[in-house]
């Protein structure tokens, strides 16, 4: 089949893709599946981990069905109503209706129609902004228990409900957001908690960089508003669409990173607010600060890709943990940075030894 | 920590996420990515997880515990088994916290 051979190239395609590298194979296929399809909806970490032949058997599988369904629907239907957005999912008033009423009709009537779409609509053929949303649908679903996590481990570090809900709302970056309730739980000085809190959230700068030559044709202004909703998931849907052969319908493809950024960050939002009605009444002595290790543990599964992955989260680690004792709490922020260092040390000694 | 510390780093981090998410897509014309910078972000995400999770599990009261009288790193590693073969959040977390109740009760 060409569509998997393809896949197989995308799956060896390393540089840009690099942490979220399967979950955009995954992205591949949700875009295609219903929410409903998916037993469960953390299959999308489940398919994280590239390097894992179980988990690529696994993607294939599901890739090589959604690819074919992909290509029947792309000629032409969005009356297939079977997604599931859930209750979250923002409805774009123009893109959505208006796509789906195109949908239906074939070639050229199409294309004259797409002359006429509004700037907000996806040049992609027929379903518009509501399947971009769909896309992401099976992302929400990890997305919930995480931000319900970082609601709830805000309240219980003392923050106010609305100081917690506010953190969500503007940082949009769950890593940063636990480690920085967890730091203040632990008396850090609040400098090297935005530093601790930064350097988690530096990999954004590898997504800015990478998605940063489809957005050089908008204006300053849309560029701003669009880095907002630079998240994980959404870079991954995004970038995955952007390596598309045909080129994932490059002038548009914004709207569809955008739709999926609204999505999760609403999903975001809405799981925090449940972590903090929660968090307000449930007692400190559960220890449920603890879930917040376990979360990123979760996290750190997938991240180890290979062995120079391996060595950063070692270094990582064991500094960090040895660094404890460091005043101003420095010790996980210099473990992290010195895991940084390691991993990309080992890289080029490893290729220096081939 | 007072209120007012707490909007104050509410208000840094955010802001700080925030030049961080908008750097390149902002300087693209001005500046291109410096490849070794490109690698090394790579080892972000291994390096700050393992980071913040480690400490978590084997720092009690101040000091290294690495012994089976640690309940934090029994059921730590419980759930980093689970979290591997898994990737699930709610079974890692469920497995985490349920054995970290477990083994406080039985301490």
């Amino acid at each position: 089949m060409r569509g998997l051979r393809r896949l197989d190239q995308r799956l060896a395609v390393g540089e840009t893709e690099v942490v979220v590298g399967a979950q955009v194979e995954h992205a591949l296929a949700a875009g295609h599946l219903d929410l409903a399809g998916l037993a469960r909806g953390d299959d999308a970490l489940v398919l994280v981990q590239a390097g894992r032949a179980q988990g690529l058997e696994l993607a294939r599988q599901v890739l090589g069905e959604s690819l074919a369904h992909g290509m029947i629907r792309r000629r032409g239907m969005c009356t297939r109503s079977g997604y599931n957005i859930g209750a979250g999912a923002p409805r774009p008033r123009d893109a959505g209706a208006h796509a789906c009423t195109l949908a239906p009709r074939a070639g050229g009537r199409r294309r004259r129609s797409r002359t006429r779409l509004p700037a907000g609509a996806d040049a992609d053929t027929p379903p518009g902004l509501r399947r971009r949303v769909a896309a992401v649908a099976p992302m929400l679903a990890v997305v919930v228990p995480f931000g319900m996590i970082a609601g709830l481990s805000a309240m219980q570090s003392g923050f106010s409900a609305a100081q917690a809900m506010t953190l969500s709302a503007t940082v949009f970056a769950g890593a940063s957001q636990l480690a920085t309730v967890q730091l203040v739980a632990d008396g850090a000085v609040p400098a090297v908690i935005v530093l601790t809190a930064l350097t988690i959230n530096l990999r954004m700068m590898m997504y800015s960089a990478s998605l940063a030559p489809h957005f050089q044709h908008l204006g300053s202004g849309s560029r701003l508003g669009l880095a907002y909703f630079l998240v994980d998931q959404n870079y991954a849907l995004a970038i995955n669409r952007y390596n598309r052969p045909d080129g994932g319908f490059e002038p548009w493809g914004h709207w569809y990173y955008l739709g999926g950024g609204v999505a999760l960050w609403l999903t975001w939002q809405s799981a925090s607010a449940v972590g903090v009605f929660l968090g307000a009444g449930i007692p400190r002595d559960w220890s449920l600060d603890f879930a917040v290790p376990l979360v990123f543990l979760v996290l750190l599964m997938p991240a180890l890709r290979d062995r120079a992955h391996v060595v950063a989260a070692l270094v990582g680690g064991v500094v960090a943990t040895a660094g404890t004792g460091l005043p101003l709490k420095l010790g996980i922020v210099t473990g992290a940075l010195s895991g940084i260092a390691a991993g990309y040390a080992f890289e080029r000694w490893a290729g220096a030894q081939r | 920590m007072s209120d007012t510390t707490i909007w104050l780093l509410i208000v840094g981090v955010a802001a700080g996420t925030y030049l961080i998410r908008a750097s390149f897509i902002q300087a693209w014309q001005w500046i291109s990515v410096p490849p070794a910078l490109a690698r090394a972000l790579r080892y972000v995400p291994p390096a700050v997880f393992a980071a913040l999770v480690l400490p978590a599990l084997v720092v009690a009261d101040g000091g290294i515990d690495l012994s089976p009288d640690n309940p934090r790193l029994v059921a730590g590693l419980a759930a980093a088994v689970v979290a591997w073969y898994s990737r699930n959040v709610l079974l890692t977390i469920g497995v985490g916290m349920g054995g970290l109740w477990l083994l406080q009760a039985a301490l």
